[in-house]
């Protein structure tokens, strides 16, 4: 074997198999579902560690008019990819500069009246059109948006800006904790008094927005214009209770690897070997779930013993299976193909399906099928 | 300019894990004069554990190390093709395939996982800090983030971080992670999400700006990845292994005296 042909294998090992079908066809259901309101597909942290781009003209492909990410450089990644569709941006630096954000045309979403000043400064620096602005408000998460004691400094001033010619204020937005429904609808109460006194400030928000993934399967009241869909579009069920199949969503991500060794089993009982995977914590796999989760290997249903940096360790769990070198093995996938999910190895690992997908590693290959 | 030159490295502004090639220079000698009647195999697997193979890779052959462990013949071409010269040993594609026992993170600054800790002197290499993007007044019982299970004991300040678990910082450590600004630590408030978390700062002058620590050696008040793995069932290696593509590793190489 040559030494390219050894690096060739060793890549090609593991491999994480993003089903572009199954994105595009998850996102056509949520336009399906909004009957006409807009869906924005969230392609944030590398698309939920899909690949942002694939997984963003998929969507496209889909119905999804809009998309969304977390950070700038994220938005100019679509658009350094040719993606000429509205993106929108929500998280900055204080002092961030919004100059070539501008010149891309990426919305940016606006949570104090700081951010209304450097893109401001930036709209004089860039060429091209008056920043296009959504406004967040904080309407009971916590986190980014405005706090309902500033909306209204913070509307008059972007009204201001409006007047000047730096800007324009082409969407309202919020996000939902999820907590429950009572919170959910108190929420969204506070935006419509939100957009209401937006309005009052003489400002015309066309694209108002709250629901995420949750919101867009289970309260149609909170869709307004636009659905921003994250997890959805993977394919993942964002409700704890129930699974993807019964929101006729299908997991894209199928993350497969190859048994490279075999050693001698821990376990007297069976004769069997335990074998050798090069997928470790360094890929993304969480050791938390060693011992508690189930893969599927081609000579039967195998035991992670272990979980290392670099490798983990799986062991026959029946007489009648076995661990053999050269043996494929699928970590998960969609259960639907009587595979382990993202679901699973979360419950395993005492987190959610979005964090097992999103910290796969940068050195595991993705390969698309579309 | 120099990478390597602190003097004239820009101050960060956004996510920053600073690698400190001073401090794993200083470990990896104190490991070599440990490493009596034996080689000094460094575990290098995971990109170096989350610092980047090729820089950590130079400095281990230049400050006594004897052979580099690592899984991917990649990895064995990247550190050839950048001219250093050292064993690397890549279990993944050698005649029996079985990765090494683990022979520790000492050189990273951690200890042994089973013994009790690493040889006087090792110290973390990495710091993993962002700036706090917003300070936000809230009243009394004001939820934070998804399910609002934290809800502010009374009046107090919340600081956004734009470090989530897409970022390395484990979803598991909820209820139990904080984080160092100016010298001081304060817990993060409610679930760990993607691309965020929020820290209660009470009444303390925190502005937006001010760098929030995640981790780093745990002489200013900020956690150690050790806190990190304690709080979420796991391993300082893992904690280091999995800091995120959204964080750009930059490296500085600072006097070290001990």
């Amino acid at each position: 074997m040559s030494a390219s042909d050894a690096a060739s294998r060793a890549e090609h090992d593991s491999v994480a198999l993003i089903d572009l079908v199954a994105v595009r066809q998850n996102v056509a259901r949520f336009v399906s579902l909004a009957d006409g309101v807009r869906v924005m597909t969230v392609v944030k942290a590398n698309g939920y560690g899909h690949g942002a781009v694939q997984v963003a003209r998929a969507a496209l492909e889909g119905g999804a008019t809009w998309l969304g990410v977390a950070d700038l450089a994220e938005a100019l990644e679509l658009r350094n990819a040719g993606i000429t569709q509205p993106v929108l941006a929500w998280l900055h630096e204080t002092d961030e500069n919004f100059v070539a954000a501008l010149e891309a045309g990426i919305d940016i979403g606006v949570s104090d009246i700081g951010q209304l000043a450097s893109l401001s400064r930036a709209q004089r620096l860039a060429v091209g059109a008056p920043a296009s602005v959504h406004l967040k408000l904080d309407t009971g998460l916590g986190r980014n948006g405005a706090g309902e004691p500033s909306w209204g400094a913070l509307f008059d001033e972007a009204r201001r800006l409006e007047l000047a010619g730096h800007l324009t204020v082409r969407g309202v937005f919020s996000h939902l904790s999820n907590a429950n429904d009572d919170e959910d609808a108190r929420q969204l109460e506070r935006l419509h008094r939100g957009i209401e006194s937006a309005r009052l400030a003489g400002l015309q928000p066309q694209v108002r927005h709250l629901a995420s993934t949750a919101a867009a399967l289970r309260l149609p009241a909170t869709w307004l214009d636009l659905l921003r869909v994250g997890i959805g579009a993977y394919g993942l069920s964002p409700l704890d209770d129930v699974p993807s199949v019964e929101l006729g969503l299908r997991p894209a991500m199928t993350l497969r690897s190859t048994i490279v060794a075999v050693a001698p089993s821990s376990d007297a009982d069976f004769s069997a070997r335990s074998g050798i995977v090069p997928l470790g914590y360094g890929d993304g796999v969480p050791p938390q779930a060693a011992g508690r989760i189930h893969v599927t290997g081609d000579g039967g249903r195998l035991l992670v013993t272990r979980i290392e940096s670099d490798h983990l360790v799986v062991e026959p769990v029946s007489a009648g299976a076995d661990a053999a070198r050269g043996d494929a093995v699928t970590l998960f996938g969609d259960p639907a193909a009587g595979v382990t999910s993202a679901d699973d190895w979360a419950r395993a690992a005492d987190t959610i399906n979005y964090e097992i997908v999103t910290r796969l590693g940068a050195r595991v290959p993705r390969e698309y099928a579309s | 300019m120099s990478a390597l030159d602190p003097a004239a490295d820009p101050t960060p502004t956004g996510r920053d894990a600073a690698i400190d090639l001073g401090v794993f220079r200083t470990n990896v000698s104190i490991l070599a004069a440990r490493a009596v009647g034996g080689p000094l195999v460094i575990d290098m697997t995971a990109d170096a554990y989350g610092h980047g193979l090729v820089p950590l890779a130079r400095v281990a052959a230049e400050s006594g190390a004897d052979i580099l462990s690592v899984r991917d013949r990649s990895d064995v071409e990247s550190i050839a093709d950048a001219g250093i010269s050292i064993d690397v040993h890549c279990w993944h594609t050698s005649r029996f395939a079985i990765p090494p026992a683990g022979s520790g993170i000492a050189a990273f600054g951690f200890g042994w996982e089973l013994t009790d800790g690493a040889p006087a002197g090792i110290v973390p290499v990495m710091t993993l800090s962002a700036p706090v993007l917003s300070v936000k007044r809230v009243p009394e019982g004001h939820g934070v983030s998804y399910g609002l299970v934290y809800r502010a004991a009374r009046e107090t300040s919340l600081a956004l971080v734009p470090l989530g678990y897409a970022d390395g910082i484990p979803r598991g450590a909820t209820g139990s992670g904080w984080m160092a600004i100016n010298g001081r630590q304060y817990p993060i408030a409610g679930r760990i999400a993607m691309d965020q978390v929020v820290l209660d700062v009470g009444d303390a002058a925190v502005e937006p700006g001010d760098r929030a620590v995640a981790f780093g050696p745990g002489v200013e008040a900020e956690p150690t990845a050790a806190d990190w793995a304690a709080h979420s069932a796991s391993t300082a290696g893992e904690i280091l292994a999995r800091i995120g593509r959204r964080v750009p590793r930059r490296y500085i190489d600072r006097e070290v005296s001990r």
